[in-house]
């Protein structure tokens, strides 16, 4: 029942979105306005009908339907309910339902609050939006169908008596109920973490969310209306989806951290990096369309962008997806390989035609020129020429070089990260150097000498904090630099703000929190940005920190041996246990105990746990501000008496959580809706359109 | 002096031995599998992984440490076997450029597509006079409460 009910909304969905397609493009070119209207509502039609298909789905995981094969394939009767509803994106079909809940969620989200003040854009809007969904419902519906269950075909030879198919097969009995849970495969270890309910969804979230500001931008191409009105009615979509791919890859981060067990958060895996890219165009995005909106500039850079952060979006789903890159975050290969990157290449070459015809015919004049080498919008354009830089080395170093390489010498290559080590840093630093000196550029133009005075006094803290830092540990040369372009744009950010504070003080006589909570109220994106910027130092600390002054070290120990790990620290390990969890794995826990000059600081217990197919390492980890003891086991002998050990010191790791944090907070202030004069503006403006386009 | 030489033959001859059995901590050997890859599991650096095949690689690490062999005999010997997706960065010449240089050609290539666009700006048709320059601090001080007044 569950399954014929998820496979009939399933289908619905499927067919309401070609409806809502091919209604919305006929309504739209036929001035047909019930058309568009009958469009947008089987468009809207697609949320609920996705509901209920992913609904069948968790109600089969939690109820323990093992007939349906995907059920059968991520759960088994151990499996705690936790883990059931994160088993939902555990593998490649219930995560590609999943995928296009969220779409659709975006999809209505976007039909309902821009529908009004957008108007000329959305049945073109709808219409790619809609081709977009259309695509996954597709691939979900034809190839990766979640609700195929297996049958009994008493009447086939031996060997092929049992099918997994979607409908019922003609003479088709149920299989023993026992016999499919006692052989159902359960969970992949590595996905049974707290971390894993949340992180797969949010990155979802931020990829599919790029969808709405790509369908927005094609519609003004499509449409003609190619004023700022695509980037105001999408400049809050594209910071949610911002949000929600930077939450994603800060907890996947934290999620390997503490499940991977290498003493790291970030690998330079290239699925990882598949993720990273559209942050990275995307931020150059979120920065460009500012001057668009200011000055009217970089209408055709704009489009470009957002047609590369969709199109890094369907790269890195491909990438993920397709199982053509290996990596501990890929799906097992699949069939949906070509038809993804079929529909990467299609829908990037319509985007770019369309760009090209519209660039061709002088649509997309720039309404004012630069005027200044030394001016914000200057600074704006080096930022998105970093941010696309780190793009191409990150995708050459990810895909590019190998598959060339595979291609052309017929020999594998993977560069790892001696290779992003060695080209990325330059490009970071680059990055925040740029990050400290844009904000206080002013538009059209400004003077080195202005911009050396506004400097002056994060220049002075950053000085003061590098001699603070360099006092209480010895730095490097690497690392001076680091922290002082790292440091810099967080003055700025600091400095920026409080003097906004200062002034409101000085006119308004307000207090301190007061005057901060005003000025973070009436100018969200700029002080809502410094925040993010804010954010970003933070990270860029614990990330220097963790990275250069990390301290490596394995160690075989008796039991009650201790041994030294640094001059602070000393490790003793104090005993050995071996159990048998309900979930059939053996947890192999040893206990050690931390001690810093002398003193006892914590017990920690890391652990093994066998799992039948794979181990998994989980670390101990003693966690401050300063820095984490980070505690491996990596072998046992057989009756625990000696026992080897991978410890990591991580400085400052925990920064890069709490710096995620701060850029969350500013994201959500700088995104949080309080703009009611413009969207009527923007009404007016669109209704005003749309009489003069029916008077002409 | 070929008594000296002879000496000095001698002397080295004793320390051979004890060279070639030098005596290897985890730590070195972790220093070589962090630049290695797992040559069966793609893009797992071997120093993390777990399989079996990958612990008996890092043991060989171990036994060609104390054999005497250097890191980047060793690491040239598992290129050798496994061939060149066994390390971060190829260690074929041909392949080692491919690699290291053309992200920089693709970056030069990036910022001079800026910059040439950027001149095609200046180049076009002048916009608006830029706003007159405020000079002095107490200038710019009103000028920054402007603006502010303006954003609040």
């Amino acid at each position: 029942m569950l399954a014929e009910l998820g496979l009939a909304a399933l289908a619905l969905s499927f067919v309401a979105a070609l409806y809502a397609l091919v209604m919305s493009v006929a309504g739209e070119r036929l001035h047909r306005e019930a058309l568009v209207i009958s469009g947008r509502n089987a468009a809207l039609a697609t949320f609920p009908l996705l509901l209920v298909a992913t609904g069948a789905l968790l109600v089969a995981l939690l109820t323990r339907d093992y007939q349906i094969a995907y059920v059968w394939s991520v759960t088994d009767p151990q499996t705690p309910d936790f883990f059931r509803f994160t088993a939902l994106w555990g593998s490649q079909r219930g995560s590609l339902l999943f995928w296009c809940l969220t779409m659709s969620l975006f999809t209505t989200g976007a039909i309902l609050l821009n529908w009004r003040s957008d108007r000329r854009l959305m049945p073109y809007s709808i219409a790619f939006m809609m081709a977009a969904l259309l695509f996954f419902v597709g691939l979900v519906l034809f190839l990766e169908n979640p609700f195929t269950r297996f049958w009994i075909l008493p009447a086939a030879p031996a060997d092929a008596q049992v099918v997994e198919t979607a409908l019922i097969p003609p003479g088709a009995v149920l299989p023993d109920a026992t016999r499919l849970a006692d052989t159902s495969q359960g969970l992949n270890p590595l996905l049974r973490h707290f971390g894993m309910i949340i992180h797969p969804p949010m990155l979802y979230l931020g990829f599919v969310g790029f969808t709405v500001p790509f369908a927005f931008a094609m519609a003004a191409l499509a449409s003609g209306d190619l004023s700022s009105n695509w980037i105001k009615a999408t400049r809050r979509w594209s910071l949610i989806a911002w949000l929600f791919l930077s939450l994603g890859l800060i907890l996947g981060g934290r999620w390997a951290y503490d499940v991977l067990g290498w003493g790291g958060y970030w690998g330079w895996d290239p699925v990882e990096n598949a993720a990273f890219l559209p942050w990275l165009v995307g931020t150059a995005f979120i920065h460009s369309v500012m001057i668009q909106q200011k000055r009217g500039m970089l209408k055709v850079w704009n489009m470009f962008l957002v047609i590369a952060t969709f199109s890094a979006v369907m790269f890195g789903t491909f990438a993920t997806r397709s199982g053509v890159i290996e990596s501990v975050h890929s799906f097992a290969r699949s069939e949906v390989g070509f038809p993804m990157l079929a529909f990467w290449g299609t829908m990037t070459l319509i985007a770019l035609a369309l760009l090209l015809w519209r660039w061709q015919r002088g649509d997309l004049q720039d309404e004012h020129h630069f005027t200044g080498l030394l001016s914000r919008e200057t600074l704006f354009v080096l930022n998105n020429i970093i941010f696309m830089a780190l793009t191409v080395v990150i995708f050459w170093g990810s895909f590019g070089a190998p598959i060339l390489s595979e291609l052309f010498t017929g020999t594998e290559i993977t560069l790892g990260v001696d290779y992003f080590m060695q080209v990325t840093p330059p490009l970071f630093l680059a990055m925040y150097v740029l990050m400290g000196i844009a904000p206080l550029s002013a538009w059209s133009a400004t003077s080195v000498a202005r911009l050396g005075r506004a400097l002056f006094v994060p220049a002075l803290l950053t000085g003061a904090a590098l001699l603070l830092i360099g006092l209480s540990s010895p730095l490097t040369l690497v690392a001076l630099i680091g922290y002082g372009a790292v440091l810099l744009a967080g003055f700025v950010a600091m400095v920026e703000t409080v003097r906004g504070a200062a002034a409101r003080r000085a006119t308004r006589r307000e207090s301190w929190p007061r005057a901060l909570a005003a000025l973070f109220g009436r100018n969200q994106r700029r002080y809502g940005g410094y925040l993010v910027h804010l954010g970003i130092t933070v990270i860029g600390i614990g990330v220097i920190g963790s990275t250069v002054f990390q301290l490596e070290t394995r160690r075989t120990l008796a039991q009650g041996e201790t041994t030294r790990i640094d001059a602070e620290y000393e490790l003793r390990y104090d005993g050995f246990e071996r159990g048998l969890a309900a979930d059939g794995r053996t947890i192999n826990t040893a206990t050690v105990t931390v001690f810093r000059d002398g003193a006892v600081v914590t017990q920690l217990r890391p652990r093994i746990d066998d799992y039948p197919d794979m181990p998994m390492t989980i670390a101990g980890a003693h966690s401050t501000l300063e820095k984490d003891f980070y505690v491996l086991l990596t072998g046992v002998d057989t009756a625990g008496a000696v026992a080897t050990f991978k410890v990591y010191i991580n400085p400052l790791v925990n920064l890069v959580w709490w710096g995620g944090l701060i850029l969350i907070l500013g994201t959500l202030i700088a995104t949080w809706p309080r703009e009611s004069a413009p969207e009527r503006a923007r009404v007016t403006q669109t209704l005003r359109g749309r009489r003069l386009e029916a008077a002409g | 002096m070929t008594r000296s030489l002879l000496t000095l033959a001698l002397l080295l001859l004793c320390l051979l031995p004890a060279r070639a059995q030098r005596l290897v901590t985890q730590d070195d050997i972790t220093l070589i599998a962090e630049k290695l890859y797992c040559p069966v599991c793609e893009n797992i650096p071997l120093d993390d992984c777990g399989m079996p095949a990958c612990l008996e690689w890092k043991d060989e690490i171990g036994r060609a440490l104390a054999a005497g062999q250097s890191e980047d005999q060793i690491i040239a010997g598992f290129v050798a076997r496994y061939g060149e997706q066994v390390v971060g960065v190829p260690q074929q010449p041909g392949l080692r450029a491919l690699a290291l240089v053309t992200p920089w050609l693709l970056v030069l290539l990036v910022s001079a597509g800026g910059w040439l666009t950027f001149r095609r700006w200046r180049r076009a048709t002048p916009g608006p006079a830029p706003l007159p320059a405020v000079t002095g601090t107490a200038g710019e001080a009103e000028d920054y409460r402007q603006r502010l007044e303006r954003d609040v």
